[in-house]
């Protein structure tokens, strides 16, 4: 035990060399702190998207369908409603207080009631003619109204100092049999109304056949005599229709003018974007159509359809070479019913007259939309008058609808769509860079070429797509008669180099191009049908820095 | 405390903080007087009459290995000190299949003594070991993306297992009356802590070339205990002895042929453990259900009415369809990693030895071999050094070192295969540290120095 402690100093003095070494075999390498950012780059490849699609697939705006023929051919409907005239536009709106008079006793009348003793009676009468006609919107001669509602509320101001009763009768209102009648009792300097719900009760205003547009009202007074030796005053009555709403309305509306409005036009999406290029689409037909619940014949003039495009300005059809120029809309025989009526043109009615264009120029400026105007006439010379006379209901309108069918076939060449709309990739700094993969097998007569230019708000170039110098989607080839005999794959890389990714949080905007052309290079009419398709596979391949 | 003390704490401590993992130690098989080495040959036998070690400080064995790759291989640094990522250096290291694995072991209470010519002992061990195999395939995707794998299918099979238990383990060792045989067994009752079992895993995925499209199969199945319980209070005493029982058991030999030269076979940690306690089993709902993505649907980008948000809840839908998994709780067994370990020692001088030592590993059904070569030499009786040369898990050039320093009845001791490991860590695959300190009584006396100057035979004996 005795050299115990030199061995103990010997392990000590070990274990402290030990110690040492260990302790200062710290390295930097394990200061992870210092590790620079973004070394791992994993590159990373995944499908994004694919299928096939065809035309139908294709999720119209709403006032635009797809028309599919019995071969297989496909319409481009775009519709819409131009303008609709109600009954409220039409019909004559009765004045709220027809009647209105103001009655005081003849000198006669007067020296009679002096002569009568107090408390006895003594009787008057008067009467009131309106003519009405004045008070109606049109010149329209009416012989009878039926309200759906209506309260007649009929005023009467006595300003004699006698008691004095009155008997109001409407011989134009028939209820129960009888002309509408009510009786009012009033005293000396008073007022008074009583009220009659006429309500689904015809007014007849012809004066019993005699003539339109007159409604009379007959006045039986009786003064009951007081002590008062006043004899001057005045007996006021006014009539007025409280809440009146139209049900029916039977007369002659003779020939007048109206749709002078201005109407609503129809989008064409298609051309909705900025377009050039050549297009020609021959069969395409503007329906106009007509939907008369008015019991009035109508003659339709057609003075002018305008078309709007960006890149053509504004343009004409040659509405003048329409034929017939006064297109007669039939009235229904019957209220509650309508009848259709449809003008349509093609690419022969109207021709080209210099700058007013046939259908197939209009189309081929590439109108972002129509807007046609209209003029009428009622009841035109040369519609044979039925025996009834003209009817206005509450519930008759004229709607006018205009449907432009475009069907898919024709040809294209050089035609380009253009659009701008902003954008902004967000976060891409651990983007290294990126390869869009497209691969198409286009089974449509349709070439396709887009560009996408990456702009930054000043529109200074960043990056550019280019689907153009080598078509994205190249025509599927056809047969003489245009028809797609196989389908044909293309496939594109476009890679996005880490120097433009870089700069990719500069883009704002994306300026689109698309350029179309059907097949032969736009020279071959093509026809698209419905059982076209086309295979779609895009993938990506993202480098990332992480 | 006395400095005595303080000073081989502070090394252990240091040790630990060093180098976190190791594994089985090669190098202290054939070392001499340290009672450790009993675990790894139940026939050794220590040379004192009573051995009593305290818990922890007596014996803590850590150790790390990755048969794949170094931190160097990944991490270098640049002429201005910055670190960079070395990623393809990484995966160009990389095995088609690697293995990383970390494990800690200690004594919580171990005794043993003499009776006549055999040894009778008891330990109470904490074991725990992590692995976590991994493809290259599996590595390179994640590090370069699945363009690495255009058009052929790449297999992330993956493999992640640990175990922790209690060991609780009665030896017995014998010599025979020349002292030319020993013979020992250890019997092992075990009580499971934690463990995760990869039972399978087999997951591809195929990214076509063309369009980019991915299909991807899943069948998985895993056990877990104690490890997916919701429960962050581990009650520790509650595994003492848990419902996670197992037994398991050590056999080996040592045989002196010739008087200087000593062979030895060992077969230890047979048994398994059966896991009932807060168990989870996992497995996928549909196995070998393959997803495909070929991207969305062509047609919704025309529907103005589609919403994307439904395209994605389809691939969310698709996607656990094929990976989505379902969970039990059925018990389930695992076996311990079996080691079997052949050695021989050649006696060259009284106080030099040489020896060879082959150690395999069943993982798996598959043995993993592992070599060591050592030298040992002993001045006096109080210090004994031990230089090792050793192949582990495929990875070579690992030197290793060992010493032991006897002082009365206290026994300090550390050992190690890669010394360069610990004072290069950034350099190591393979690292491990195993060293505490022994009480060591009824120490035999030193023999008198006999007229032929004749080593005393020490075979099966631990000095």
């Amino acid at each position: 035990m005795r050299k115990t402690p030199q061995k103990l100093y010997l392990y000590i003095g070990f274990l402290l060399a030990l110690n040492v070494c260990i302790i200062g075999c710290e390295k930097d390498l394990f200061k992870l702190d210092r590790l620079v950012d973004n070394q791992w780059d994993p590159e990373f490849a995944v499908a994004l998207v694919n299928g096939s699609v065809g035309i139908n697939d294709i999720d119209l705006t709403s006032n635009s369908y797809l028309q599919v023929a019995a071969d297989n051919s496909i319409n481009l409907i775009y519709n819409g409603t131009v303008n609709t005239y109600n009954a409220s536009d039409f019909i004559p709106r009765i004045t709220s207080t027809p009647l209105q008079q103001t009655i005081a006793l003849t000198p006669q009348e007067a020296a009679g009631l002096a002569l009568a003793p107090v408390g006895t009676s003594f009787p008057i009468t008067a009467s009131q003619s309106v003519d009405l006609t004045a008070q109606t919107n049109i010149k329209m001669e009416i012989d009878s109204i039926t309200l759906k509602t209506g309260i007649f509320n009929i005023d009467v101001d006595n300003k004699f100092s006698h008691n004095v009763r009155v008997v109001i009768t409407i011989p134009a209102i028939i209820t129960n049999g009888v002309a509408l009648n009510r009786t009012i009792s009033l005293g000396p300097n008073a007022r008074g109304t009583i009220t009659a719900d006429i309500s689904n009760l015809m007014i007849n205003i012809t004066k019993n056949g005699t003539t339109t547009n007159y409604l009379e009202a007959n006045y039986n007074i009786t003064f009951t005599k007081t002590a008062s030796p006043i004899l001057s005053g005045s007996l006021t009555i006014t009539g007025s229709i409280l809440n009146p709403t139209l049900r029916l309305v039977y007369g002659e509306a003779k020939q007048q003018s109206f749709l002078n409005t201005t109407n609503d036009s129809i989008p064409i999406n298609i051309f909705e974007t900025p377009v050039s290029g050549s297009l020609l689409l021959n069969d395409a037909t503007l329906k106009l159509s007509f939907a008369n619940s008015f019991g009035i014949p109508i003659s339709v003039n057609i003075p002018q359809v305008k078309g709007t495009s960006p890149t053509n300005g504004t343009f004409f059809l040659n509405t003048a070479g329409i034929n017939p120029q006064n297109f007669v809309i039939a009235a229904p025989a019957n209220i509650r019913q309508t009848a259709n009526s449809v003008l349509t043109l093609t690419k022969n009615n109207p021709p080209t007259n210099g700058n007013l264009l046939s259908l197939p120029d209009f189309l081929s400026k590439l109108p972002r939309a129509f807007t046609p105007q209209f003029s009428a006439q009622t009841n035109p010379s040369s519609v044979t008058r039925p025996a009834y006379k003209n009817f206005v209901s509450d519930t008759s309108k004229l709607k006018i609808a205009g449907e432009i069918t475009i069907p898919l076939e024709g040809r294209a060449s050089n035609f380009l769509i253009r659009d701008t709309f902003d954008y902004d990739f967000g976060d891409v700094d651990n983007v290294e860079s990126f390869v869009l993969r497209t691969w198409f097998n286009n089974g449509f007569p349709v070439t396709l070429s887009p560009r996408l230019t990456f702009t930054d708000n000043s529109y200074n170039v960043i990056h550019v797509i280019d689907g153009q110098t080598n078509a994205l989607i190249k025509s599927a080839p056809v047969d003489a008669n245009g028809k797609v005999t196989s389908k044909l794959a293309t496939q594109s890389d476009f890679t996005i180099p880490s120097s433009v990714v870089q700069n990719l949080n500069r883009v704002k905007k994306v300026i689109t191009t698309a350029g179309i052309a059907t097949a032969n290079n736009g020279n071959q009419t093509v026809k698209i049908f419905s059982d076209y398709l086309i295979d779609v596979k895009i993938g990506a391949k993202a480098k990332l820095k992480l | 405390m006395n400095t005595k003390y303080i000073l081989p704490l502070f090394f252990i401590g240091i040790l630990i903080n060093h180098i976190v993992k190791a594994q089985g130690n090669l190098t202290l098989y054939h070392m001499q007087g340290i009672q450790q080495s009993m675990y790894q040959n139940p026939a050794k036998m220590p040379n004192n009459k009573f051995n009593f070690n305290l818990p922890i400080i007596s014996n803590v064995a850590v150790g790390y290995s990755n048969n794949g790759f170094a931190y160097t291989d990944v991490v270098a640094k640049r002429a201005d000190d910055s670190l960079v990522l070395t990623i393809d250096n990484m995966l160009s290291k990389l095995k088609p299949n690697n293995t990383i694995a970390t494990s800690v072991n200690t004594d919580l209470l171990t005794f043993g003594f003499k009776v006549k010519r055999s040894y009778l002992s008891f330990n109470a061990s904490l074991k725990s070991d992590i692995s976590a195999s991994f493809s290259k395939d599996m590595m390179t995707l994640a590090m370069k993306g699945n363009t690495a794998f255009l058009g052929r299918e790449v297999n992330l099979n993956f493999n992640i297992n640990s175990n922790t238990y209690m060991e609780y383990g009665v030896g017995f060792a014998h010599s025979n009356k020349n002292n030319t045989l020993n013979y020992g067994i250890r019997f092992k009752l075990l009580s499971g802590i934690a463990n995760t079992q990869t039972e399978r895993s087999n997951i591809s995925i195929f990214t076509n070339e063309n369009d980019y499209s991915i299909k991807a199969t899943s069948d998985i199945v895993f056990n877990t205990s104690s490890i997916d319980t919701g429960d962050n209070d581990i009650d520790v005493g509650k595994y003492v002895f848990g419902k996670n029982r197992g037994t398991a058991f050590d056999i080996g030999l040592e045989f002196k042929p010739i008087q200087k030269l000593t062979l030895s076979a060992s077969v230890v940690d047979i048994g398994a453990i059966q896991w009932k306690e807060k168990v989870s089993n996992y497995k996928n709902k549909k196995p070998n259900t393959t997803f495909e993505f070929n991207g969305f649907n062509a047609q919704s980008f025309f529907d103005n009415n589609n919403d994307f948000q439904n395209s994605l809840d389809s691939l969310s839908d698709s996607l656990t369809n094929t990976f989505d998994l379902v969970k039990t709780t059925n018990e389930y067994k695992t076996s311990l990693p079996t080691k079997i370990y052949a050695g021989a020692s050649y006696q060259l001088t009284k106080s030099i030895s040489v020896n060879a030592l082959f150690a395999g590993r069943i993982i798996s059904n598959s043995l993993q071999n592992n070599i060591c070569m050592s030298v040992n030499a002993s001045v006096g009786r109080w210090l004994h050094f031990t230089g090792s040369y050793s192949i582990a898990n495929g990875i070579g050039n690992n030197i290793g070192f060992g010493m032991s320093v006897n002082a009365s009845f206290l026994q300090l001791y550390a050992v190690t295969d890669n010394i360069t490991g610990i004072f290069h860590p950034e350099k190591a695959q393979f690292v491990n540290v195993q060293a505490g300190l022994n009480l060591r009584f009824g120490r035999p006396k030193k023999p008198k120095k006999q007229a032929n100057d004749t080593k005393p035979d020490t075979s099966g004996t631990i000095n």
